[in-house]
């Protein structure tokens, strides 16, 4: 029995083995023709109908094997399928113990499974409709997409791929939609054509003369030996194939894979460089260099006042301190923290000594920018500084001069669109910018310096005096000179009174 | 473990993935005047050469959507044509940037003047066999090499290279066929190899910054340096200008040769010392200057004729500000005609 069960399931794996369909043809590129593939698909049919001839051939011998029974080999035969039917099943496996142990009852067990193959063809057969012994015809491998025929009818989808195609940055000279023709067209040898050959979803075979450009969307373009085409030849979604003697006088040119425009990341300009976003930038720029600022004559009024008679006093060497400090910015940070990872301590707090140095570098050039700007402010209202008090004045200064070295921001912004106009002043702000922050800059770390080596007793201490209308500040070994109210005339002395 | 780590890794190249696109432009030769061609380039790898076919120019571009704006631009009127990329967004290098890539072609015969600027790139041009009349190359942080596999087949006017940050290799400059290179490095190591043909005399102003800069040149050419060391260093040239050729220590010109073959095993030794002590009587009797070369296999006696100046001469001027140049002498001889 066991010998039986082994057989029938060796010669059944052998029959589906066998069964297996072979595999379909590849669906035809771009290059083959749809003959080629017609020519493989018939040949694959031709190797899948051997096949199935040899499953059925298996599939009787293995029952004829199991059965022994002329009579029932010939049904089976015409109709392998019913054996998988489970009453022919049952029936069988009784059939076979019945007929191993001898068993009285065999005859009646064969007629029994005769009886339910019967039946089972029947139904088979009432099925599916077709003659006995032919297997159910396998699914046809799904057919590629074809190109349309000739004469068809433009559908939405080709509009859009001759838009893609047409807003594509590699396109060259898209022409209209209406210039199209759908599926494939050819230029015979003796044809000569003075327009433009486009076609959308299907090849482009050139052997004639074509004065004037061939596009091809979703489909190649192949200009044969005898073919010229003066102007250029291109295929978006699809490729331009000129065989030796094939003339194009223009440009070849192909985009075989995706077409369509380009992703917004790309095609618009960067963000911080369109005119608004710069004007935005720039105004809010002015807002928080005017919050500083005040900021800065508010809780630093001392050290702005120092600051600014530096500038005032020694432009040049302040614009010199503030280059030389400038340079130095990264390669004293460097230099400091490398100086701290020597220990392990210094590792613990280099994070923190890296904040509080760029702090402090920002902090000097917030003040030293302030200064420049309370110095502007009080040249630009050098007439008028009696108008307002002392505190009023140095605010309005401060305001004053903010408001031009940013405010030339804002009009370079403004200025953006124009080519040149707005590329010059860019310059211009750029320029003024950085030597206001140098000079600022080096005004702060003169100062220091001046007051370092005043205090060591090394060098002299700023003579307010000596300067017109500051004869009454006080030099104090700090910051230089101290601020301090003006002194305002007695009423008696105006000239109001 | 493996599976779920290769799935979380397909997963998120997948979701990272982007569209490719290809571009393939070529022009057929018509016209054999100057073609101007201007080439940029972002990132990825990029090659130039002779063209496959009959073309005046052939360009293949694979490029990532979104981040990379091709160009492919013909001048007929001006005879110029720009190719490459005319934007690319900032991208992390490495990654699916190394699938970016670049391949031109140009006309062979058809007299160039070419400007190349890479940005970051793997770069490999091969111009020989071309027609190079003008050539302008210039890298940012890529890792190029120039060769000039055959000679260049017309006099090429003035080449200008200028490496950034990178390794840059340039081999058979004798068959670039040119007067004058010039060479501005900053930071990387440069090897410049003066194989090939020679057919005159060439300059070579060379700036570097910080890096090393090898010069490879043949042994029966003469160096003739006077290269400003501001605060590197320079090496290996034979003498300087102004100084008598006279004195140059090395001129090989290997006029005539006696070989001896001879086997490692000791007890022909004798017979190669006699043999080799032969030739060196003979060479001096001729009044030339012989030099035993032993190799593994064969001793040579070269014979250096010390009246005869070398044919060419490398003239290399320029500076090292804190770069060095180094000079090697252990190319084959120059094959000039």
């Amino acid at each position: 029995m066991r010998i039986l069960v082994a057989g029938l399931t060796f010669v059944g794996l052998v029959a589906v083995a066998a069964a297996q369909p072979p595999a379909p043809p590849p669906p035809p590129t771009n290059v083959d023709s749809m003959a080629a593939w017609g020519e493989r698909m018939g040949q694959w049919g031709q190797k899948y109908g051997e096949q199935m001839g040899r499953w059925g051939e298996s599939l009787g011998q293995a029952v004829s094997q199991a059965v022994g029974d002329s009579s029932l080999q010939g049904a089976v035969n015409n109709d392998p399928d019913v054996m998988r039917d489970p009453e022919v099943k049952a029936a069988l496996k009784r059939y076979i113990q019945y007929s191993v142990h001898h068993d009285p009852h065999t005859a009646e067990a064969r007629q029994q499974f005769q009886d339910a193959l019967h039946r089972a063809m029947d139904r088979h057969h009432r099925r599916f409709g077709g003659p006995h012994g032919v297997p159910p015809v396998p699914p046809v491998p799904p057919m590629p997409p074809m190109m349309a025929p000739p004469g068809s009818s433009m559908t939405d989808a080709m509009r859009r791929d001759i838009d893609r195609a047409r807003h594509d940055p590699a396109s060259i000279s898209i022409p209209a939609t209406s210039a199209f023709t759908v599926g494939m067209r050819s230029v015979d040898s003796t044809a000569k054509l003075d327009q433009v050959v486009a076609t959308v979803d299907g090849p482009i075979e050139v052997s004639g003369l074509v004065e004037g450009d061939v596009v091809s969307v979703d489909g190649d373009i192949h200009v044969h030996p005898s073919g010229h085409i003066t102007g250029n030849a291109f295929a978006a979604h699809g490729n331009v194939v000129v065989m030796p003697g094939g003339q194009v006088d223009g440009e070849i040119r192909s985009l075989p894979e995706a077409i369509g425009p380009m992703s917004p990341i790309a095609a618009a300009p960067k963000a911080g460089r369109s005119p608004w976003r710069s004007l935005e930038l720039s105004i809010a720029w002015l807002c928080l260099a005017l919050v500083m600022g005040i900021g800065v004559l508010t809780f630093s009024g001392d050290r702005l006042d120092a600051a600014s008679l530096s500038l005032s006093e020694q432009f040049g060497r302040s614009l010199l301190f503030g280059i030389i400090g400038l340079l130095a910015v990264i390669p004293v940070g460097v230099i400091i923290v490398v100086l701290l990872c020597i220990t392990i301590v210094g590792i613990i707090v280099a994070p923190l000594a890296a904040i509080a140095y760029v702090l402090l570098v920002l902090g000097v050039a917030v003040l030293g920018f302030t200064a420049v700007a309370e110095t502007t402010g009080h040249a630009f209202y050098r007439k008028r500084a009696h108008a307002l008090t002392d505190r009023g004045a140095r605010l309005r200064a401060v305001v004053t001069g903010i408001a031009i070295y940013m405010g030339l921001w804002v009009v370079a912004a403004a200025a953006g669109w124009i080519p040149v106009a707005g590329a010059l002043l860019h310059v211009i702000a750029s320029a003024v910018t950085f030597i206001a922050l140098a000079s600022g800059f080096g005004s702060v770390i003169a100062t220091r310096y001046d007051a370092r080596k005043a205090a060591r007793g090394e060098t002299r201490i700023p003579d307010a005096s000596s300067l017109p209308g500051m004869a009454w500040q006080t030099p104090t070994p700090v910051g230089g000179v101290a601020a301090a109210r003006r002194p305002t005339p007695p009423p008696s002395q105006t000239p109001s009174s | 473990m493996r599976l779920t780590l290769l799935a979380v890794a397909l997963t998120w190249s997948s979701a990272s993935a982007q569209e490719w696109r290809t571009l393939d432009v070529t022009r057929q030769l018509r016209d054999p005047a100057p073609l101007n061609v201007s080439i940029t380039y972002g990132a990825g790898t990029f090659t130039l050469g002779p063209a496959t076919g009959p073309d005046l120019y052939e360009m293949h571009l694979r490029y990532p959507t979104g981040r990379t704006a091709p160009v492919a631009t013909y001048d007929a009127a001006s005879h110029s044509v720009h190719l490459g990329i005319k934007s690319q967004n900032f991208t992390m290098p490495g990654g699916d940037v190394d699938q970016n890539e670049l391949h031109i072609g140009l006309a062979r015969g058809v007299p160039l003047d070419l400007s190349t600027e890479i940005a970051a790139a793997d770069v490999k041009i091969d111009l020989g066999g071309l027609a190079v009349q003008q050539l302008k190359l210039k890298t940012g942080a890529t890792d190029a090499t120039l060769a000039f596999s055959s000679p260049n087949t017309i006099r090429m006017r003035s080449m200008d290279l200028t490496v950034g940050a990178a390794g840059f290799k340039a081999t058979g400059l004798a068959n670039a066929n040119a007067d004058h290179i010039m060479l501005r490095a900053g930071i990387g190591d440069w090897d410049l190899y003066f194989d090939g043909t020679w057919t005159g005399d060439i300059t070579l102003d060379a700036k570097v910054g910080l890096g090393s800069l090898t010069i490879h040149v043949p042994d029966d050419v003469h160096v003739e340096q006077n290269v400003k060391a501001v605060l590197g260093a320079v090496d290996g040239g034979h003498e300087r200008t102004g100084h008598d050729r006279a004195a140059a220590p090395a001129r090989d010109t290997s006029d005539d040769e006696d070989a001896d073959t001879s086997d490692d095993d000791s007890s022909v030794d004798n017979v190669v010392a006699r043999a080799t002590d032969a030739a060196v009587a003979k060479a001096t009797a001729k009044g030339a200057k012989p030099v035993v070369v032993k190799t593994k296999d064969v001793t040579i006696v070269k014979l250096r004729d010390t009246t005869q100046a070398p044919r060419y001469t490398l003239h290399l001027v320029g500076s090292a500000t804190l770069g060095e140049i180094t000079v090697d002498h252990k190319l084959g001889g120059a094959g000039g005609q």
